[in-house]
């Protein structure tokens, strides 16, 4: 079997959002694609096994160590041209892989896509643009701030010859390889969003914030490293921090984040 | 009438650099009953034997400590503990005070008998001593509330001793935010004041903290503010959220070309 896109769906533990993040994908108005599924336990395996019974183009795959591992073991022997995450949380536009495959048509110098998102919340209402998406895009600019996704479409052939995803910083494996794409493929974004970002009381974002930092810093710092700009320039991370306090609110919780 | 004795925790870990400057300081006050209590908290960079030389010199210094290191907040409490005066305050080991600012601090409290802690302005310097210009957390007008979002009580502290032991003094299970947890809990037992006069230099070190202790602090310190939260029974009709925007900044290394 090989469809044109592998769409890897990391499966968070309570799985949740998983209805509505595979609803969306077989929504979408371009239908050559498959799936597999990355459950983070046992519970989330089994919740995800009962979700795609039915649907062949869906695969659920053993429980691995860490998101990154998992998302290396699925993209490891699939030989689709194109490759895609889609968190098991979030929620695809029905549109959101057919722009992106026409946007790499028109490039076909480019390795890897992506569009803006938005954010949106444990019932699905719309809570903002996606912080950071909007922000020109250059593999310089990339070292700052992470505007390269979520959604990105990429060409297999890219993703391997830059590394494919690592394990060196597991909270912030999907910059660490952007910024290892950036430095090896042109990237190309399309200003319209096209992903539902979910951002709840137990996403990723927010229990493990403090690690994301940490890791987006390191892998910042390794990426320094590599294009040799170490050798004139000292890397440091400022970090701001506010409270807030709000009257009228069942949640608080962390705000800021890309 | 005999002026009360003031107690100056000094906790040191490892700022032999900087620590004469901050007994100096303490020595240079013009307000004579202190004692320092200084804590060394396991230092190995000599920060130990400094302090033993400015207690040998002036009888008002005690070194305390345990030979080993406890942490910020487990060493201000033990250091504490030991205090005999009716005042107590904080002098960090690399910061400097401002010769009135143990006269200045004592006559306002006394002036203002209703107060179980007040607290004063503060300017920045750098590593060498250079002021780098005023501190902008006390601009923030103090209220009780105010303080779950915002530190505005920042150095100097002065604290009546029957104040701070009311609320059962520093919780040495507090982390990083140990002075921002006791300001806290003092602001829901006494009434705090406000002395806008600059008598505290605090020091901006490019090596204070890494990136996980800085982010170790920056959730000490909501942990804390969601405590209040709690015990103020504020928790069921609010709700406190940390922003954080984390920045990666590349600077130029001293003397070397920026890439054209």
């Amino acid at each position: 079997m090989s469809a044109a896109i592998t769409v890897v769906i990391p499966v968070h533990a309570d799985a949740a959002f998983l209805p509505q993040a595979l609803g969306s994908l077989q929504a979408q108005t371009f239908a050559d694609w498959q799936a597999i599924l990355c459950p983070a336990d046992a519970t989330a395996q089994q919740r995800a096994l009962a979700l795609v019974r039915g649907d062949p183009r869906m695969h659920v795959q053993p429980v691995l160590a860490s998101a990154a591992l998992a998302q290396h073991a699925a993209t490891s022997h699939c030989t689709s041209d194109l490759l895609c995450v889609l968190d098991g949380n979030d929620v695809l536009d029905a549109n959101a892989l057919a722009a992106l495959h026409a946007l790499l048509l028109q490039h076909p110098d480019a390795g890897m896509a992506y569009s803006r998102h938005v954010l949106i919340d444990a019932q699905g209402r719309a809570l903002g643009a996606g912080p950071l998406c909007e922000l020109p895009y250059s593999p310089e600019a990339l070292l700052l701030d992470c505007m390269t996704g979520p959604l990105r479409l990429l060409r297999s052939t890219a993703y391997r010859a830059a590394g494919g995803y690592r394990d060196d910083f597991p909270d912030a494996a999907d910059y660490d390889l952007c910024l290892r794409l950036s430095e090896s493929c042109a990237i190309v974004h399309l200003a319209q969003a096209l992903y539902q970002r979910r951002i709840h009381p137990h996403a990723p974002e927010v229990l493990r914030w403090g690690e994301q930092i940490e890791d987006r810093y390191r892998a910042f710092v390794a990426a320094v490293h590599r294009r040799g700009l170490d050798v004139r320039y000292d890397c440091t991370l400022q970090i701001d921090s506010w409270h807030v306090l709000q009257a009228n609110r069942p949640f608080g919780g962390i705000r800021g984040l890309p | 009438m005999h002026s009360p004795l003031i107690s100056i925790a000094v906790p040191i870990y490892n700022t032999a650099r900087y620590l004469p400057a901050a007994l100096d300081s303490l020595l240079a006050q013009d307000y004579p009953h202190w004692e320092g209590l200084l804590w060394d908290d396991g230092s190995s960079d000599g920060s130990g034997r400094i302090a033993a030389a400015y207690a040998a010199r002036d009888a008002r210094f005690r070194v305390l400590g345990e030979g080993c290191n406890r942490g910020n907040p487990a060493a201000l409490a033990a250091a504490f503990a030991q205090a005999r005066g009716g005042f107590l305050g904080v002098l960090d080991s690399d910061d400097i005070l401002e010769p009135a600012a143990l006269s200045s601090m004592h006559a306002f409290l006394r002036a203002h008998p209703q107060l179980g802690m007040a607290y004063s302005q503060y300017v920045e310097i750098n590593e060498n001593g250079a002021l780098l210009g005023p501190g902008t957390r006390c601009n923030t007008p103090y209220s009780a509330r105010q303080l779950l979002v915002h530190f505005m009580t920042y150095q100097f502290r002065l604290i009546r001793t029957e104040a701070y032991r009311a609320i059962g003094g520093v919780d040495a299970d507090a982390d990083d935010a140990a002075d921002y947890d006791l300001c806290l809990r003092l602001s829901e037992t006494c009434s705090i004041g406000h002395l806008p006069q600059p008598l505290y230099r605090y020091r901006i070190r490019h090596d204070s903290l890494s990136c996980s202790q800085r982010l170790r602090q920056i959730r000490a310190t909501f942990a804390a503010s969601e405590r209040a939260l709690q015990r103020r029974g504020m928790a069921a009709s609010h709700a406190l959220s940390l922003g954080i925007r984390a920045r990666h900044v590349l600077k130029p290394k001293p003397g070397v070309e920026p890439q054209a």
